[in-house]
């Protein structure tokens, strides 16, 4: 499935993974986003070292309009609400703004967290005075 | 991904380096695969193997489809101004886990959402002993309350602390 638009000079056709792409970049760059989450296949992939730029992506794209699935991690303690409104905003604008598709939906599902990795700071033993000046 | 996951995920890619070693000695002239072949039609025992193998690898496939077809059942659905936001049940025990840790007094917590809607939250705790329960699990309440509303935005109707028992260990670090 491909969108396609008739031009005056031939058609423009837009394939859904570009729409995908688009939308799992825009994802990203989203303050609070740990990742997107592929899945299991996604997972294979990953260790075959296929870099899948639409990973934890689902798109649908009509004539003239897309609806997006995105399925990501956040990092521990953002405010969901507030990133997901972000995510819709920025994925919005990036694919209106490079396809001309109208977005009527996207769709934020959030399936993990992600903790940073704890640094434990070991208290530095004082070192021992030395019993010759 | 969980550990099991990853456990048959580097079995089946070893399995798979393997056989594709055989074919490509095959390629140039092998018999190894040729010969094991003739074993499997001659002996039947491996034939049984590579049945059970299958059968065990269609009930995983079941199991994964099942889990994976649960865990999006089990998620928090909430309207926003451009689609629907999802929280899974992971990410909201994680979250609840994770605050908790940080409250002096209780250990071990095992945290279940028992309902999604409205959000209600079973946590099982063991407590320091010279605690008022009834002040630390209130304290508790409030503390996940306004976590929760803050983070996922959506307050738990119901946060219900059972105490399964005592903290025997006397922390070392003051």
């Amino acid at each position: 499935m491909a969108e396609e638009q008739r031009t005056s000079l031939g058609e423009l056709k837009i394939a859904n993974e570009v729409v995908g792409i688009i939308a799992g970049l825009a994802a990203t760059e989203v303050e609070g986003v740990a990742g997107m989450s592929g899945g299991l296949a996604g997972g294979i992939a990953e260790m075959l070292g296929r870099k899948n730029l639409s990973k934890g992506v689902k798109v649908e794209v009509g004539e003239h309009e897309a609806a997006v699935d995105l399925y990501i991690i956040v990092n521990y303690g953002v405010s969901i609400p507030e990133v997901a409104s972000n995510i819709q905003k920025n994925v919005k604008q990036a694919i209106e703004g490079m396809t001309g598709l109208d977005v009527v939906e996207v769709n934020v599902h959030v399936l993990g967290v992600n903790f940073p990795q704890q640094t434990v700071e070991e208290p530095q033993p004082e070192p021992p005075q030395p019993r010759v000046k | 991904m969980s550990v099991l996951d990853k456990i048959i995920l580097i079995v089946v890619i070893i399995l798979l380096a393997g056989f594709s070693v055989v074919v490509a000695l095959t390629a140039f002239g092998s018999d190894i695969l040729i010969d094991w072949l003739n074993m499997v039609q001659s002996t039947r025992i491996d034939g049984l193997l590579l049945v059970v193998i299958l059968l065990l690898l269609v009930i995983y496939l079941i199991l994964l489809l099942l889990g994976e077809a649960k865990t999006d059942q089990c998620s928090l659905t909430r309207q926003a101004a451009l689609g629907e936001l999802r929280i899974s049940v992971n990410t909201i025990i994680d979250l609840v886990a994770e605050n908790l840790s940080t409250v002096d007094g209780i250990k071990d917590v095992t945290v279940t959402v028992t309902e999604v809607d409205p959000l209600k939250i079973d946590l099982h705790v063991k407590i320091a002993p010279n605690l008022h329960v009834p002040q630390i699990t209130e304290s508790i309440q409030m503390q996940l309350s306004d976590y929760l509303r803050n983070t996922i935005g959506v307050q738990p109707e119901a946060v219900n602390v059972i105490v399964t028992g005592l903290q025997t260990q006397q922390r070392r670090v003051q």
